[in-house]
This record gives structure tokens, sequence and C-alpha cells, in this order.
């Protein structure tokens, strides 16, 4: 049998009831029995007396008119009372006047009394009254009660024990299943959930609450933690949801293993292990081996304990497969900008270089006589160092370091240009339509960068369209107001030249759309895209103040819009010379800075050649001594922009507040992003990139000086 | 103090002597008065005589006084008369017509001056008009009662008498 304190709820009440109630009964009974067995006697006389009393009192008259059949009659009425088993009246003189006897086993009396009185006799209560009528004693009265015996008494009193008994025992069962719906069923119900929740996890579990006492507030409190809980774990999921991130628990390496890629298996395994050597936790990236064949990167960062070949293993799982992706890209882009740099260095040199060839070149043809046999020579190299010119133009176009120098752009005009490199970039089975419309608004961009971004629009279409299909290029005017502008805080109102290039390709869903012009996005396979070209499509439309939008349906193509601010006023002076083989004449006094020595005695031997007094320096800080070392006036400043110590820049911060009306001309043969980024040089500001002809600077200059170019 | 009520007398009383006889009717006579009650206006005073009347003959000569000496009824004080005639009864309360008196009338309640009980001997006594008769059965002393002329007379006969008599006659009851 198992011990009280095991035992149900159920049971504990049912037996503490049970044993109550027979112990208060055991003391309540008791007590009934001695009081019964003390007031018994005198309570039986009391009794039979009363009895006699209401005898005696029909009696008299039987008497006193002599008359002992009615006083037998009277007698023969005591059968309602079994227990009185004789009764007698006799005269004063002691014969008898009537009897009763109630069965024929008392026929006889047990005693023969003649004064008033009682006594007990053999299990009997002999009581004898007087029978009196004015004083007179008509007779004495005697009734005979048989005593029960004290057995019999007892197994009356047993059975009435018995019966309340069995009453009580009925309430405490009776109790106990109340209570069994009042407190066990209850807590029974609140166990059941907890090992629910244990097994499922699952807090949204709630405990019906039906009464509002110490049980209900328990359901209630426990409601209220699981509610925490709930809370708790939700909030823990979504935090991992953001960090991508899930809880993962394993009960051996091998059961972890056996999501790893095989190649990183003994990865995995020797992590784990130095981590069970050391006691520290684990931190380890893998590529899984997912069923469906895409390549995904996990890291797990987590605990192992416990001893021998079976750990447990606590830890987080993040798929970091898309940083993965990200670092492969970054180091692609990492790579590009180290070849850029190697390209956009070997080209600031060859820039160098060539400038001076090409210089040098130029004085040697002018020198030589109509008709030499050597000019021939001559313009052999003057033709190859102007390829080798176009070759740094090239490399300078692949590192994009070319120098952003926006110029009034006739949509038109430039669209018309590339059109034929456009035929030869996308394949046969793709049409080109173009719809220009004449009277497009000039706007305001770099000409090489808008034909970059035509470029690569094409390109994007093409790849849209693997089964041929029409590309069209549009241009027109819109305004745009308020209710667009309000829509798109990026975009300004104003007038606009509009671009509009659609394809009638794949298409892209809303939320493709939504991140095409993001950085690295591409949905092309790797290797096939850099994920970049709508990227700098965006950044050469917006770095031009204008906007790009896309629209897209899957199956239906796209259409990508460029809008460009309007440029107002009519079309500026082009400070491109004609290549008229002219050296115009000057006689004001240039200062020529360069660090390049060849470049500057060739710049220094063309100017001084047309007539320029020109003071030189190679370095920002010894032009500015030169300038204030120079009594005289200085007209123009021509600049290299890239230079060790000062820059270009500086130098023509410092200078222009020395001198308020000097002529800057910058020449550099090699731009840094930085400069660009900064917005140093703009349409007004004067540039002539390396390699440049002596022809080219001297005219430059000529018309700088002329005011054709604003001083910076 | 004599014992004339006593139900033992009634053993010599089967002697057949009528002496005896009339020792134990006189006590009946005394007896009827704890048993019968009189209306208040039948006592002028809270200590007026309870009247014992015999009429006719007198067969107790002194017995009926030895009997009553020194007895009262409810508080009154008992006396006897003596007259000749039954219509002689005024100032009578109880009335015993001895068997051997001239007058064989009968005296019936509406007759009655007041409330007077009349007490004969012999069957016929109660079965006729009269009030209580008494009579001899199995050499014992019983009695009959004429409900209807004790009520007729304004008096209550208690119930205990009635269940002594031998016979009632009662018009309510049947008989």
């Amino acid at each position: 049998m198992a011990r009280f304190r095991d035992r149900p709820i159920r049971d504990k009440v049912a037996l503490l009831i049970g044993v109550a109630s027979i112990v208060g009964m055991g003391f309540a009974g008791l007590t009934v029995i001695v009081y019964d067995l003390i007031t018994f006697k005198p309570r039986v006389v009391r009794d039979l007396d009363s009895q006699a009393e209401i005898i005696g009192l029909n009696a008299i008259p039987a008497l006193t008119f002599s008359d002992p059949k009615a006083a037998s009659e009277n007698l023969a009425t005591l059968r309602s009372r079994p227990e009185i088993g004789f009764a007698s009246i006799r005269l004063p003189s002691g014969s008898l006047f009537a009897s009763y006897a109630r069965d024929s086993t008392r026929a006889r009396p047990v005693a023969e009394r003649r004064a008033p009185g009682y006594e007990f006799r053999a299990g009997h209560l002999v009581l004898t009254r007087a029978l009196s009528s004015d004083d007179l004693v008509l007779g004495y009265l005697t009734l005979e009660y048989d005593l029960p015996s004290v057995w019999a008494r007892l197994a009356r009193y047993g059975i009435m024990a018995a019966t309340v008994l069995l009453a009580l025992l009925t309430a405490a069962a009776l109790l106990s299943r109340t209570l069994v719906r009042t407190v066990s069923s209850p807590l029974g119900r609140l166990a059941e959930a907890s090992r629910q929740i244990a097994a499922t996890r699952d807090f949204r579990v709630r405990v019906a609450q039906d009464s509002n006492d110490e049980i209900g507030q328990l359901t209630k409190a426990f409601n209220e933690m699981l509610g925490a809980l709930q809370q708790s774990e939700e909030r823990l999921r979504l935090a991992l949801e953001a960090a991508e991130m899930r809880i993962t628990e394993a009960a051996s390496v091998d059961a972890l293993i056996e999501e790893v890629h095989p190649e990183d298996r003994d990865l995995v395994r020797r992590t784990i292990g130095h981590s069970l050597e050391a006691g520290q936790g684990f931190d380890v990236e893998f590529r899984t081996s997912g069923g469906d064949g895409v390549e995904r990167w996990a890291a797990l960062r987590g605990h192992a304990s416990g001893e021998g070949k079976a750990p447990q293993l606590v830890g987080v799982l993040q798929d970091v497969t898309d940083r993965r992706q990200l670092e492969l890209q970054l180091i692609q882009s990492q790579k590009m900008e180290a070849i850029g740099n190697l390209a956009g260095g070997i080209a600031h040199d060859f820039n160098n270089l060539l400038t001076a060839i090409i210089g040098y070149v130029k004085f040697v043809e002018r020198a030589l006589p109509e008709g030499s046999p050597i000019r021939d020579d001559v313009a052999e190299i003057d033709r190859a160092a102007r390829r080798a010119a176009l070759l740094t133009s090239h490399l300078l176009s692949y590192a994009r370091r070319q120098m952003v120098m926006p110029t009034a752009v006739h949509m038109n005009a430039s669209v018309g240009s590339i059109q034929p490199m456009l035929r030869r970039l996308l394949s046969e089975d793709i049409e080109i339509v173009t719809a220009l419309d004449p009277r497009v608004w000039v706007t305001r961009i770099d000409q090489g960068q808008f034909e970059q971004l035509i470029v690569n629009m094409a390109v994007n279409a093409r790849d849209a369209m693997p089964h041929g299909g029409k590309l069209r290029i549009r241009t027109g005017n819109t305004v745009l107001g308020g209710e667009e502008t309000r829509r798109n805080t990026d975009v300004l109102p104003g007038e606009y030249a509009v671009l509009t290039i659609s394809d009638t390709g794949a298409g892209m869903t809303p939320e493709i759309a939504a991140r095409v012009f993001e950085p690295f996005f591409t949905t092309k396979p790797v290797g096939q895209g850099s994920g970049l070209g709508l990227a700098m499509c965006y950044g050469i439309v917006k770095q031009a103040d204008g906007h790009i939008s896309v629209e897209s349906e899957v199956g239906r193509g796209s259409v990508f819009t460029i809008f460009l601010p309007r440029l107002e006023g009519s079309e500026p002076k082009s400070l491109h010379p004609t290549e008229e083989d002219v050296i115009p004449p000057g006689t004001e006094t240039v200062l020529f800075v360069e660090d390049d020595s060849t470049v500057r005695d060739m710049g220094m031997r063309v100017l001084r050649g047309a007539g320029y007094e020109v003071l030189e320096a190679d370095s920002g800080e010894r032009a500015l001594a030169v300038s204030r070392a120079s009594a005289g006036s200085i007209h123009m400043l021509v600049t290299d922009v890239i230079m060790p110590g000062m820059s270009g820049r500086e130098l023509v911060e410092i200078l222009c507040r020395e001198r308020p009306h000097l002529h800057v001309l910058y020449v550099s043969g090699y731009t840094e992003d930085v400069i660009v980024r900064r917005g140093i040089l703009d349409e007004r500001t004067p540039f002539l990139a390396k390699p440049f002809t002596p022809t080219r600077l001297a005219q430059t200059v000529r018309q700088i000086l002329d005011g054709a170019g604003r001083p910076a | 103090m004599a014992a004339a009520t006593r139900a033992e007398a009634q053993a010599p009383a089967r002697a057949d002597s009528a002496s005896l006889e009339y020792e134990v009717k006189a006590a009946y006579l005394l007896n009827f008065t704890r048993y019968v009650e009189w209306p208040p206006s039948a006592f002028p005073r809270q200590d007026s005589p309870l009247v014992i009347c015999v009429i006719g003959p007198d067969p107790f000569r002194t017995i009926l006084e030895r009997t009553v000496e020194g007895k009262a009824a409810d508080g009154h004080p008992i006396a006897i008369q003596r007259a000749a005639l039954a219509s002689d009864t005024r100032g009578c309360h109880m009335a015993f017509i001895a068997s051997g008196s001239q007058d064989v009338r009968i005296p019936q309640s509406d007759q009655l001056e007041g409330a007077v009980l009349t007490i004969g001997e012999g069957r016929g006594f109660a079965r006729r008009g009269g009030m209580i008769g008494l009579v001899i059965m199995d050499a014992t002393v019983r009695f009959e009662i004429n409900l209807d002329a004790v009520r007729g007379a304004g008096l209550q006969v208690s119930s205990r008498l009635l269940a002594l008599a031998t016979r009632v006659y009662s018009t309510e009851a049947g008989e």
C-alpha cells in the first residue's frame, strides 16, 4: 500500500473525513450511551408514573361505582405499550379488582405491592400508584414494566450508530467527489498542461479557470506565467528570426555531421573536438548538404558538453550564405579596385610619357622641312603614341577612373552616335527601335557616362531577352509637377528631358524591381554579371540631378525611364578646340605647375614658343613661392591635379585668394574618385586631359585667356 | 371518617339485605354529585346547600344522613329533604323517587322546576323519562342514564359516568 502522502488527494480527503467522522461519532455515541445508561432508570420511572396517572384517572370512576369490567377495559388500553407486561388494580383490602396481562408469559405479577412507590426486580420495574378520590384511597394501580436488557439497548445504539456512520461515510464519499471536482481535477489539469508544454514547448496552451479560490488563483498565475513565457519565447523567436538564426540542439556530433557538406565534415569534427578538449564554445562555418543542390553556408556558434563519443551540442545556427556571397562580391570588387588602381597608376604615368612623346614629336615635325623623308617616320611615331593614348584611355575606362565632366548633351545625338555600337552589342534577333523627339531639351551630363548608361541599359535588356525581342529607345520632354515629386522625394519639380528604354523580355516581380538599382543585386548567375550595371546607371543619373525609375511586368518586359533636368539657356561654348594645327600666340604670364619634368618642359616650351611669359614650379608649395616672389602679374595658372604634397585644387584655392583675377586650367592624366566625388571639376572648370598635343594646350590656354572659360 | 362509598360494600349487598342495598344506593347518590354539574343558577350562593330530596316512602331511613354526613359536593354542604309527591321538588337538586312511591307518574324534565336530577329505581325509570335509573344486575347495583332527560333539565353529566352506565338512552345515540 502506497504511503499516505503519495495517495491522491481524493483518497486523503475521504480517509480524513472518514476518520474524523468515526472519531466524532465514537465520542458522541459514547456520551449518548453513558447519558442514557445514567438516566435510564429515572426516565423509565417517570415514564411509567405518568402512564399510571393516566390509567388511574380513568380507573377512579370504575372504582367509585364498583365496575371491575370497566376497570379491566381501561387497563386493556395498555396494549399500545408492549413493554408493560402486567398491570393490576387492587382494593385497599388487597383483593384484585381488575388486571391486565400482555400475554400468557406475564399472566402473573412479579411482585405484589400494597403501597405506592416503585422497585426494580428481576429485569422489571414495578410501580404502584394510589387511586384516591376526595382524599379517600379507593385502590392501588400497579404497572410492571419489562426492562430491556443492556445488550438489547446496546444493539439498538449499534444499529443507530451504524446508520449514522453509513450516512457519514456516504457524505465523506460525496464530499471527496466534490473535492475531486473542485481541487483534484483542476490540479490534474495544471499538471497535464505542464507535461504537455514540457513535451511540445507550445506556450499557447491555457488552463480553464473555473473558480476564484486558491486553485483558481494558482491557475490564473499559471496562465500568466505561460503568457509571460509565450511573450518571452516570441521575443526570442523574433530576435532569432531577425538575426536569421535558429537554436539547434543535437544529441551527438554525428547527428550534426549529417547536415554538413562532406568536404567540410572533418573541419566541423575537429572544431568540436577542440572545443570539448578546451571546454570552450566553438564557432564554425560550413557548407550544408542541402538536398536541393543549392549550396548554402551555415555558421554554428555553440557549446559542446558531455563526455565520450556522444557530446550534447547546443548552439545558434545561422544561414550565412548571403553574407558569404557578399564577401565574395566584396573580394571581387576589391580585386576590381586593385586592378583599377594598378591600371590607373600605369595610365597616369603613361599619359605623362605620352604627353612628352606627342609634344616632342610635334616639335620635331615642325623642325623638319617640308618633304623631308623623316617626316613619315615622325608621323608614324605620332600615330603610335596616339594609339598608346587610346589604350590608356581604355584602361581608365575599364577601371572607371574617367573624369566626370558634365557637358551639355543632346540625347538624340548621343543615342545616334552609340547606336552602331549597340547593334554590335546586341544579338541579331533583337530589334532596335528608336523614337527620338527632335525637340528634346538639352540636358547636362557627362557625355561618356551618358553613353555608358545607354550601353548598360541595353545590355540589361539583352540579358532579359535571351530569345530575342525589341529594344525601344525613346526620347521626349516632360514637366514634373507637385504630384509626381510628392510621391518621390528624390525628385524636384521642373522640366526634364526623358529617355525611355524598354524591352520585351522576361520582366521582373515587384520585389526584384524594387531592388534592381541596389549595388551587387543581380539575378544573373555568379560570374555573369557584376550586379553593378544598373547601380552605375542609378549613380550616373543621380550625379546629374536626374531620376531613374523602372516599371516591369513579369512576362511582358521592363521599362526604364530616365529623367534628366533641362539645361537652362543656350548651349554652352565648347571647350574643345578645333583640330586646326595652329598654335595661337600670347604674351601673358603663365604659371605652369607640373611634377613630371618631361611634361613640364614640353608645356613650357610650347607656351614660351607661343610668346607667353612662363613661370614654372614642380609642386604646389613651390608654385606659391614663385607667385609670391613674382612682382608682376600672373594671368594664368596651368596646374596638374594630383601632385605630391599640395594638390592642384588646394593650390588654386590659395592662389585665387591672393590673385583674384587668375585664370585656371587643370591638367591631369589620372583622376582620383575622391576629386570627382568632391565635385572639384564641373563643366565650368577648364580641364585638359593628358596626353595632349602642343597645339591643344596652346589653343586651350588662349581660349581661357580670351574669356571662353571663366576664372575658377 | 366513614367509608360509605367503598365498592366493597357491594359484597354485603349481594346478601340480599335491604339495608345493604340502600347503603350502596346512598353512596351512589353522593357519588353522582361528583359527576353531574348543575347550572350556576341552581345555587344562590357559594355555600348554598346541595339538596337531595327523597320522594315518597323513604327506604334509606337514617342511612342517607349517615352517608352524606360531613361530605360536600364541590364546596356545597349536602342537605336532605323528604317530600311526599314527585311534583313537589321545589328547592331540590337531586330527587330520589323510591320504587314504592304512591305517585307512579315519573316526573319528566320539562315538568320540573329548576335543574333537578331525578333518580329512580328499576329498568323502566330512565326509559320512561327519568334521568338515572338504578338497577340490580348480577346482584350488583348498576345504573341507566337518560341523556336527553338530563340535558333537558339543563344538567351536565360526565362522560366517565356515561361510560359506566349499563345503558344510555339518547336520541342522538339512536337508542
